[in-house]
């Protein structure tokens, strides 16, 4: 300490120096002062330093998260690696981005707040809380806590649901952190608010509400690697409201849809007509349209229960099980490669068919696939695993198909919008790490077997092992881990499985998810319904995953029998289910209805003719009308493979195309009509019947029976008049 | 003696620290605004982090008047005396889109009237007393050639000791160097220089203090006859500039550079003719002290791709070699600072560089760990001569000292001694972090390492017995002092 005693060389009291000490020991303890320790817990780096990161945006895409940085000075994306940040930060470049000598004087500091030029602009002010908050994070505990700093359990927002009575209507919004040592801690300040929208509701920077237009949509608020969402409805102002007493309650599906309906003041629709309904049953239950006969009987019969009657008796249907075998084969990807022959897609797609015509509970089938081992040829479900040895690819589309969820972005990241980190992802994919797939003694023939395999975080370089999303690592030394996670995901506690379930079959009818899209699922993306999608996976979990039952539930459901007008017309309407979705004809089942109005037969690669479209087992057999409107490819197991968006090269098919009016000259339905019946008016009524489900109005008929009178030539004018109904919008949607 | 140094001293505390103020400053002001006095500093407060040599967004250069005056992509964008048709004050006014700076916020008012006032005065160049001014020409006299031991070997005499300021925690040492012929080292820290005495049983050690106000100093080296002390850095993402002092009086005799982010390296050639610098722009900057430019302008060397790290002269003044941080190693001429070879050696950042005496052979220390020695004839092949590991995580800091060895430090907090062929010959033990800096004082026979949490360590050269550390806070020299 006396080290520099000697350059001043004596103590003698003389005035200049005694004013030289009193001004050093006053700087001295103004050094101390500003070295001095609050006493306000230390700021943690991981959970407090990387979160404001986060909340400002430079560990975004498009900033110091892209993989080469941005102006030289590179963040993990989101925040995924702290300890790579800590390093950039600190170690990387000395004394630079963060100087722990002149804590003020750190770039980090002054790019922030804009006092040197920055090419992200200025992200605070000197004055606020993030700025605080670094500045005593660098003086005080520059230190990386990766190893020892509480982990965040879990987040949550108050309130957890928001109703605004009026434009311009405020509500703050709480975020509030809990860790893994017990402690909360509110963490608002820290978070990053969005707007689904904004149109809607919109969300400042410091969590505060404001009300912009009638509607409903969600506000989500990210803390590190969390996101919570809030559900957030804005009224109509100064609209009064009255709930028109209660419709009738068929089932629990109404009781759950009828109590956001109210909390939304929407009055649903009526019920549909019966005509309207068989058809509408019909397309979804079996894939095709009621014929005349089954309309005819089915309108006349008086009896309160035939529609339970006639969904019973549609359930039973060999047509009811083609449906859900196409559906499961398209998140299957059955689609033949240079990897995959059409033998053991043949194979496969029949194992399947006997597995949901004998009633197999989906657990059993669902086990014996991601378990399975052994030849393709042998054992058909073991063709499931046919993307082996790419354990990744494999474990992302068990999680979007059983789980509904993609957590594909979590490989590269921590996923911006959802709970799953790098790890969590990992440990996923690990459940697959030991299977491996080879050739056969067929060389169509492939066989999946099992080995010692490993996988490897790619930042931490170490072993990670079988883990299920969430963070429970099973024992496996009595099981083999892809039982272990057959198990887990069957089991009635894992919390995805059931709901995802009920969500696909309930999109089936609705054409729309209660969560959408419906392998899609993250807090960011909550249920329109959390109480209706609880109860149905409730109802599926009873009945041991009956899926039939649940269908049946949701056929039986005034929601389901709604008409397509009332309620309002608007979008939250349509969307909380107060009224039917008009949704257009999946394109294997029109083809399958063209044909049928036809009396003609389709002819597909490997399949007998007259094949229904959808017994197709493969994805690469097509031809041009289901490639137009939408037919998967089963490249992939997303959801959105099967497209039912409407467009002009379909509109342009139906005109300008072969189909049709290939299949009106084939199949000479005309003429036969012509031949039976003498009358024009009859006619047109079975075709009206026939392709519309439904007798034409009286304004109709009586302008197609002069547009046949006037035309000279009579077959050429009813051809045109049926094929004008076949490009109809009423025959090619369900509604 | 010391009375005198009282005096000194109370003088600095009371009128400020005269000797700052350079030939470039004291020039009247004019009436009119110019580009240079007045229009330039609110560009680089508020646009020139987009619009600089290096990142032409818009083909719009703001940092020269030349450059500005060419326009952008979109024409000229400044039309002198008429504010309205200036493109560029449409902009930043908001009159027009895009509306600059991107984000929504306008520059403050009191600098849009700036460049208004400006335009509307004729948007000159510089104040109409400035176009006649030259700068007087610089000449740092050496004392002896290189290589050969002056005659007169003067000590620091009365420099300052007083820290100027204050820092929360050590100061991470920068750069250190060690001053030939003379038992005197030197390290950058916080706003300050610092010479120490070599020897740990000298019973003075502390020298003297170098303020500096531009900024922090970056990098350091001692001219080759050990009369001058050259520094570089600046504030961060904002300026950089180097100042030459005499070491003797403590007079800084030079502060020139006017780049836009804080350099990382400098050299001041054998002759003292020339200085290169180098820093975040990418650019090898190459000034000719010795030249009747009016300004000084240097020559700017673009060849690299990132930012340039090292820089040193050949003791010989014969050659420059210049690397980078993406592992661009380049060999040039140092009278021209044209390219010789490029050598390919580095897979990462190169962290620094150093010549041997003999001006024969030098080496060339990376992030990836490893040194390479390199002669000219394998040079000029592409080839070292030897590359090794040094330190895994990464090799920061060589030198060479004067008997040939190589002393080198890295991210293994490792400080170690090597021949040119890649023995290790000796390892200097006790720091606990990352490495940052080294140097070697021949005359006293002690080799230096400073490191990322505040020390600065000795050792004996000759036998690697530590010699305990040196303070490196300056504010913790106060409170020893006053105690």
């Amino acid at each position: 300490m006396n080290r520099f005693y000697s350059c001043f060389g004596s103590t003698r009291l003389d005035p200049l120096w005694v004013t030289l000490c009193v001004w050093l020991i006053a700087s001295a303890v103004a050094a101390e002062e500003s070295v001095h320790v609050s006493d306000q817990p230390s700021v943690s780096f991981v959970n407090e330093v990387v979160p404001i990161l986060s909340r400002f945006g430079c560990n975004a895409g498009s900033c110091h998260g892209s993989a080469t940085g941005k102006d030289g000075f590179a963040l993990s994306l989101f925040g995924y690696d702290p300890a790579g940040d800590y390093r950039a930060l600190i170690r990387e470049l000395p004394g630079r981005r963060v100087n722990l000598a002149m804590p003020a004087e750190s770039l980090l500091l002054e790019k922030a707040t804009g006092s040197v030029p920055h090419t992200g602009g200025k992200l605070f002010e000197k004055t606020s809380e993030p700025y605080k908050r670094l500045l005593r994070w660098i003086r005080e505990s520059p230190d990386f806590d990766g190893e020892t700093a509480a982990k965040v359990a879990s987040v949550s927002m108050t309130p957890p649901e928001v109703v605004l009575e009026r434009h311009q209507a405020m509500r703050q919004i709480q975020i509030t952190a809990e860790y893994d040592d017990d402690t909360t801690r509110d963490v608002t300040s820290l978070a990053t608010f969005t707007s689904n929208d904004p149109g809607v509701v919109g969300v400042s920077e410091t969590g505060q509400l404001v009300a912009a237009g009638p509607g409903e949509t969600i506000v989500l608020a990210r803390f590190g690697a969390h996101t919570v969402a809030c559900r957030v409805i804005v009224h109509r102002e100064g609209e009064t409201f009255v709930w028109l007493g209660e419709q009738a309650e068929t089932n629990y599906i109404d009781e759950a849809i009828q109590a956001k309906l109210r909390k939304l003041r929407v009055a649903p629709a009526a019920v549909c007509s019966d005509a309207e309904f068989i058809r509408r049953i019909s397309i979804d239950l079996s894939g095709r349209l009621p014929s005349r006969e089954q309309l005819a009987s089915f309108v006349a019969i008086d009896d309160p229960d035939k529609r339970a009657k006639l969904i019973d008796r549609m359930l039973d249907t060999e047509d009811f099980e083609r449906l859900w075998t196409m559906k499961w084969l398209e998140l299957f990807k059955t689609r033949t490669t240079n990897r995959v022959f059409d033998k053991s897609i043949w194979k496969f797609s029949r194992w399947l068919r006997e597995q949901i015509h004998d009633g197999v509970p989906i657990r059993q089938w669902l086990t014996t696939m991601i378990t399975a081992t052994g030849s393709e040829f042998e054992n058909p479900p073991v063709v499931f695993l046919h993307e082996l040895p790419n354990h990744k690819q494999v474990a992302e589309d068990v999680a979007q198909v059983f789980l509904g969820m993609r957590i594909q972005c979590a490989q590269c990241h921590n996923h911006p919008f959802d709970r799953w980190t790098m790890d969590d992802y990992y440990g996923f994919v690990a459940f697959f790490d030991h299977a491996r797939r080879k050739r056969g003694n067929d060389p169509r023939e492939r066989i999946v077997f099992n080995v010692n395999g490993r996988t490897i975080h790619p930042v931490t370089k170490e072993r990670v092992s079988p883990r299920f999303l969430g963070g429970v690592e099973p024992d496996l030394r009595e099981i083999d881990q892809r039982q272990a996670l057959a198990d887990w995901i069957t089991s009635d506690d894992n919390p995805y499985f059931a709901k995802n379930l009920a969500n696909r079959i309930w999109a089936q009818f609705f054409g729309f998810g209660i969560v959408n899209e419906v392998d899609d699922v993250r807090v960011s993306n909550p249920p329109i319904n959390r109480r209706l999608l609880e109860q149905l996976a409730e109802r599926l979990k009873e009945t041991d995953f009956d899926f039939k039952a649940l269908a049946r539930d949701i056929c039986n459901s005034q929601a389901y029998q709604r008409s397509t007008v009332g309620a309002g017309d608007t979008e939250v309407a349509e969307r909380n289910f107060a009224k039917a979705r008009v949704r257009r004809v999946r394109a294997e089942v029109l083809l399958d209805m063209i044909s049928q109005v036809t009396e003609t037969r389709d002819d597909f690669d490997g399949l007998p003719e007259g094949a229904s479209a959808t017994e197709i087992p493969d994805g690469k057999t097509t031809n041009h009308f289901l490639s137009t409107f939408g037919q998967s490819s089963r490249k992939t197991v997303c959801a959105c493979e099967v497209n039912t968006q409407p467009n002009l090269s379909q509109a342009l098919h139906l005109i300008n195309g072969d189909t049709i009016q290939k299949k009106i000259v084939k199949g000479r339905v005309i003429d036969r009509l012509m031949k039976s019946k003498v009358s024009n008016r009859d006619i047109v009524d079975e075709l009206y019947l026939r392709c519309l489900s439904r007798s034409p109005t009286d304004l109709e008929r009586d302008a197609l029976v002069d547009q046949i009178r006037s035309s000279d030539n009579r077959k050429q004018a009813l051809q045109d008049i049926f094929w004008a109904l076949l490009n109809s919008r009423e025959f090619l949607f369900n509604h | 003696m010391v009375r005198s140094f009282y005096i000194l001293f109370w003088s600095l505390l009371v009128c400020g620290l005269p000797g700052q103020v350079t030939a470039m400053d004291d020039q009247p002001r004019s009436e009119a605004v110019n580009f240079v006095d007045h229009v330039k500093g609110v560009f680089r407060a508020h646009c020139v982090s987009c619009h600089n040599p290096n990142k032409t967004n818009g083909d719009l250069d703001l940092t020269n008047y030349s450059a500005l005056m060419q326009g952008s992509s979109s024409g000229d964008v400044i039309e002198p005396g008429s504010v309205d048709d200036s493109y560029l004050f449409q902009l930043i006014t908001h009159a027009e889109s895009p509306e600059m700076p991107p984000g929504g916020q306008k520059i403050p008012e009191t600098d849009i009237e700036v460049v208004r006032k400006w335009i509307a005065d004729g948007a000159i160049h510089r104040s109409g007393s400035k176009q006649t001014r030259t700068r007087k020409r610089v000449s740092l006299e050496m004392t002896s050639a290189v290589g050969v031991r002056p005659e007169n070997v003067l000590m620091p005499r009365n420099l300052p000791v007083k820290s100027t300021s204050e820092t929360t925690r050590d100061p991470i040492t920068k750069s250190l160097a060690s001053r030939p012929w003379s038992p005197v080292i030197a390290f950058a820290a916080a706003k300050q220089i610092v010479l120490y005495h070599a020897n740990p049983d000298s019973k003075n050690r502390l020298l003297g203090i170098l303020p500096w106000e531009s900024g922090s100093p970056e990098t350091l080296r001692f001219s080759r006859d050990g009369s001058r002390l050259i520094a570089a850095g600046g504030k961060a993402a904002v300026s950089g500039s180097f100042a030459i002092w005499n070491v003797v009086t403590g007079k800084k005799e030079l502060e020139l550079g006017d780049e836009l982010d804080s350099a990382q390296a400098v050299d001041l050639s054998a002759d003292g003719n020339q200085v290169a610098t180098g820093g975040p722009e990418r650019v090898v900057r190459l000034y000719f002290l010795d030249s009747d430019e009016a300004d000084l302008a240097p020559v700017q060397l673009r060849e690299h791709t990132d930012w340039v790290t090292a820089v040193e002269f050949s003791p010989d003044g014969k050659y420059l070699v210049s690397a980078d941080r993406s592992g661009g190693l380049i060999l040039r001429i140092a009278a021209s600072g044209e390219s010789l070879f490029r050598l390919p050696s580095h897979k990462a950042a190169v962290t620094s560089v150093s010549w041997r005496g003999d001006s024969k052979v030098f080496a060339s220390a990376s992030e990836s760990g490893k040194i390479s020695i390199w002669n000219l004839a394998g040079a000029s092949k592409g080839k070292a001569v030897k590359t090794f590991e040094a330190h895994p995580g990464g090799c920061t800091a060589i030198v060479f000292a004067g008997n040939g060895e190589l002393v080198s430090g890295g991210r293994d907090k490792k400080v170690a001694l090597w021949n040119v062929k890649g023995k290790q010959l000796r390892a200097f033990k006790g720091l606990d972090e990352i490495v940052t800096a080294v140097c070697v004082n021949d005359e006293a026979g002690y080799v230096f390492a400073g490191s990322l949490d505040g020390r600065l360590k000795s050792w004996r050269l000759n036998n690697g017995k530590s010699f305990g550390s040196l303070a490196t806070n300056p504010n913790s020299m106060a409170v020893s002092a006053a105690e």
